[in-house]
């Protein structure tokens, strides 16, 4: 499989009152072509901004140093208008509140037309057509009255589905998932996901699924990416990483995840994630980890392969720059 | 330590402009069950199940529409505005959203002394300092303002202002939802440790099983305002009897990924879950209940003792 | 932490520094008045004949009235009256206005019923001539003039604080001290209250200046302040029939109605700044 979107050394600042925010601190991730890759971390980890950056759609008084190829193509030396053409395209988005991606004021059928034709040449029956199509693919079963609804007439899992279509109305390579289930009613939520495969399997797009649910991840991820404190801590095909975790904050959250099968005792991590506007030196995680040592607050570590695709970035491994 | 009988919380809602109609949402419909001393009672379902408000019910912040709420031998639907504020201390309430629980204007002291002023103290500092070490907190943060804190240390002053008069029963209410998974586990340690010390009785309504899992002992599963499985959590959550709750059960994503191609293979629970407004005839889930037949769209199932202490509202409680 | 936040907010934006400057440099000039002022008394009303109408010059740098009274001594007591106005009239305002919209919205019902019918039909009234109708009633002079516009001012705030009222008393705080216990009265003035006043001080502070640029047509029209006080309306009243070949006379006033406006509206659009960020939660 290709690699479809690499991410290289990105670095993320923010200008802001208080202060320059560090949110990212050099990520190193690679999404290979139709696989599902799950971006887990808590908040703050730098996980949105992420997906934010891949669509370049950051603030302006974000400054950014780094590569984002998609397809071999750095997206951060393309132009505005270049990259409006990939936006929606080759890569799609869904946001976690449908509700607010959606446009109150207008009926589902101009919203769906609206991006259709954006993106296609196509006439509005033909686009309505599409629609229509792309509703009865995400499992609404009346799509003509879903076409004449507004947003809020819509329960929330039926919103997300009309959001789904419309982020595969063009064919994208690429879907950015970011916590879509996660105001969704549990039972709900399995339908989504189910989907959410379903499709993949059916087009073969690459999904970015952005997620703080170990669980979801579990039961969706080919790959997954923990995050923490803008720093990739460890990258892992799922099963590996469940069974096999070597980052101490991984096996941290997996300890702390309950579990409905049985009484499992948490043990918490200590203290709580730093502020970004003054993030610990070295690697971030020390002033927690029960293992730190001096280099781990004097450098911080890289990313290397210590089994075979299983990534960590800690000095426990290896990491230094020697 | 609390019985509740027949409890209905009906909101009354507004229809149309020039013919006036009411209609009723029956937010909680006939609910009846009991908690021990000293126990936690876990109660789980999803929106519109009505399970914050029968929390906010039994604490009567709302006004229930009929039943009755017992707490130890006093019957509280029958007290007055003034007997009923002598109560209050006894019966707390801990909210979702750390934030919005407290007054961004008032400091952490004055948040917590707020009801200690209130019962008689005269001097709280005392007691304010007390309760903050009791949460985990130090005399530094009594300075702060809330939107100076974090997420879970919100959520600590949340728990140290409803401790603050010695309460015995606490209705928790989704404390966890808005709080980092890490953050989540130790405010759940943390509630552990003070049921334990001070023989508290918690009501603890969540839509995350795993947490109920791990702080319940018993527990009861709502579906658009009817209880409809009860009983212990062992019970409940390893042989379930009603088909939500199995159907529940069976979409809850399991940290666990060897087991992922059984689940998604599963049945997959179909339709959206019927507005509150306009429950379904007969059996509330018989709409998406892959069991459903005939007598299920026109009678209401009754509360059905299937094993000791497990309870099921449904037609065919037995073959399950 | 906080009040250094609030400070550097507050000064981020020129214009907001030029408006609270202008306004304290008022504010200045409105208390040591008698300082300040070179013919004090000619600002009090005394008249001084001889020199009639003359155009602006070192002695008299805003010119002298038809009195003979130096203008710029006057305009720099008209602040003191135009300051008073301002600060009275939105002062009792808000007291009324806080006072029958925490009511109104934290009680529903009868009470607002009540209260809200009695605000729209203030509200009814273009506000002008409401004060126009109120002022004449009561008959002329300066305290009448403010009561007649605070009368007219209290249903906006009364509208917006109820708003307000509306959306806080649901909030799970305001539930919480419920389940303590406490009184209505209590959770009104210590949860209701503070939290519901934000966009009421913004609106206040822009009315500042508003209200002293409806005294001024109050007085332009000769009722509320009477001559010889020193008033910039008033002022602007007795300039408007000599503008013609004595231009001087109305203009300084008029001018300096304008800019103290323009202060207060600036000062208005710089505290609006301060309270919504604040607002906001701290960046992570």
């Amino acid at each position: 499989m290709n690699d479809l979107l690499k991410i290289e050394n990105l670095y993320i600042n923010f200008r802001t009152l208080w202060g320059v925010a560090k949110v990212l601190n050099g990520i190193n991730l690679t999404i290979k072509e139709g696989e599902i890759f799950g971006l887990v971390g808590e908040t703050g980890c730098g996980k949105s901004v992420t997906a934010s950056t891949i669509l370049r759609l950051l603030p302006s008084n974000a400054e950014v140093s780094g590569k984002v190829l998609f397809k071999g193509e750095n997206l951060l030396e393309k132009s505005e208008e270049e990259m409006r053409k990939i936006r929606g395209k080759e890569i799609s988005i869904i946001f976690q509140d449908p509700m607010t991606s959606l446009n109150p004021l207008f009926k589902i059928r101009d919203q769906m037309v609206d991006v259709i034709t954006l993106h296609n040449n196509l006439s509005k029956e033909e686009a309505e057509k599409r629609a229509k199509d792309l509703l009865e693919k995400v499992g609404l079963p009346d799509p003509e009255r879903v076409l004449n609804s507004y947003p809020h007439e819509l329960s929330g899992g039926m919103r997300q589905r009309v959001m789904i279509a419309m982020a595969l109305s063009s064919n994208p390579s690429l879907l950015i998932a970011d916590e879509p289930t996660t105001a969704l009613d549990v039972t709900i939520q399995k339908q989504i996901l189910k989907l959410i495969l379903e499709l993949k399997e059916t087009y073969g797009f690459s999904v970015l699924f952005i997620t703080h649910d170990l669980g979801v991840v579990a039961e969706l991820c080919d790959r997954v990416g923990v995050m923490y404190a803008g720093n990739i801590v460890e990258i892992a095909p799922t099963e590996e990483l469940f069974e096999n975790p070597l980052h101490p904050y991984t096996q941290g959250l997996l300890s702390v995840v309950p579990d409905p099968r049985y009484k499992k005792k948490l043990k918490p991590l200590r203290g709580s994630v730093p502020s970004l506007l003054n993030p610990p030196t070295g690697c971030r995680f020390h002033p927690r980890c029960d293992y730190a040592g001096d280099l781990c607050k004097k450098e911080k570590p890289e990313l290397i392969e210590y089994s075979p695709d299983h990534f960590v970035a800690c000095h426990l491994y290896g990491g230094n720059s020697e | 330590m609390i019985r509740v009988e027949h409890l209905k919380k009906y909101f009354p809602i507004k229809h149309g402009i020039i013919r006036k109609k009411t209609m009723w949402l029956k937010a909680v419909d006939d609910v009846s069950f009991e908690i021990q001393k000293g126990e936690t009672f876990g109660l789980v379902g999803e929106s519109g199940s009505g399970k914050s408000t029968l929390g906010r019910t039994i604490l009567r912040l709302y006004e229930p529409t009929s039943g009755k709420i017992y707490f130890g031998d006093v019957e509280i639907t029958s007290l007055t505005k003034a007997e009923l504020k002598k109560m209050r201390p006894k019966m707390q309430m801990i909210y979702q959203d750390p934030y919005s629980s407290l007054n961004p204007r008032l400091t952490v002291f004055d948040i917590i002394a707020e009801p200690l002023k209130e019962h008689g103290y005269k001097n709280p500092k005392e007691r304010v300092l007390e309760l903050l070490e009791a949460v985990g907190l130090s005399e530094e943060h009594a300075k702060k303002y809330p939107d100076e804190l974090s997420g879970g240390q919100c959520q600590r002053i949340a728990i140290a202002r409803a401790l603050a008069l010695n309460p015995e029963f606490i209705v928790l209410d989704e404390p966890t939802s808005a709080l980092d998974v890490s953050v989540q586990a130790q405010v759940l340690n943390l509630l552990e440790t003070l049921q334990k010390e001070l023989e508290l009785t918690y009501l603890f309504i969540s839509h995350d099983l795993g947490v109920v899992r791990y702080l319940a002992n018993r527990v009861g599963v709502m579906y658009l305002g009817k209880l409809v499985e009860m009983g212990n959590i062992d019970q409940v959550f390893e042989t379930p009897k009603h088909p939500y709750t199995k159907m529940l059960l069976d979409s809850i994503p399991i940290p666990d990924p060897k087991l992922r191609s059984l689940r998604l293979q599963k049945t997959v629970l179909r339709g959206e879950i019927p507005s509150p407004l306009n429950p379904p005839a007969g059996c509330r889930f018989n709409t998406r209940c892959p069991y459903a037949k005939e007598i299920c769209k026109k009678e209401e199932p009754q509360l059905v003792e299937v094993e000791k202490n497990h309870f099921v509202m449904c037609h065919f409680a037995e073959e399950m | 932490m906080r009040k250094e936040e609030y400070i550097k907010i507050l000064f981020r934006n020129k214009l907001s520094v030029i408006g609270l400057s202008i306004i304290l440099l008022l504010v200045f000039v409105a208390i040591f008045a008698p300082f300040l002022a070179p013919y004090p008394e000619q600002a009090k009303g005394e008249p001084n004949l001889k020199e009639r109408l003359q155009p602006p010059s070192w002695k008299h740098p805003f010119g002298t009235d038809h009195m003979g009274r130096d203008i710029f001594s006057r305009v720099i007591y008209g602040a003191r009256t135009s300051l008073l106005i301002g600060f009275s009239v939105v002062s009792i305002a808000l007291v009324i206005g806080l006072f029958l919209g925490l009511i109104a919205g934290y009680f529903g019902g009868k009470f607002d019923l009540l209260i809200m019918r009695i605000t729209d039909i203030f509200l009814a009234f273009p506000p002008l001539l409401l004060a126009l109708l109120i002022a004449s009633t009561l008959g002329r002079g300066l305290m009448n003039a403010i009561l007649a516009l605070a009368i007219s001012w209290w249903p906006w705030y009364t509208r917006l604080v109820r708003g307000m009222a509306i959306s806080v008393k649901n909030r799970p705080y305001v539930e919480a001290a419920k389940a303590m216990g406490v009184a209505d009265w209590k959770i009104m003035i210590r949860h209701i209250l503070p939290n519901s006043v934000s966009p009421l001080i913004v609106q206040a502070t822009m009315d500042i200046g508003s209200a002293i640029l409806e005294a001024a047509a109050l007085s332009f029209l000769g009722l509320g302040v009477q001559p010889p006080t020193p008033d910039w309306g008033l002022m602007i009243s007795e300039g408007k029939n000599y503008f013609l070949n004595y231009w001087w006379y109305p203009v300084f006033p008029g001018l300096a109605i304008f800019v103290t406006v323009i202060a207060f509206n600036l000062l208005g659009d710089a505290i609006r700044e301060v309270i919504d960020p604040r607002l906001r939660r701290r960046f992570l």
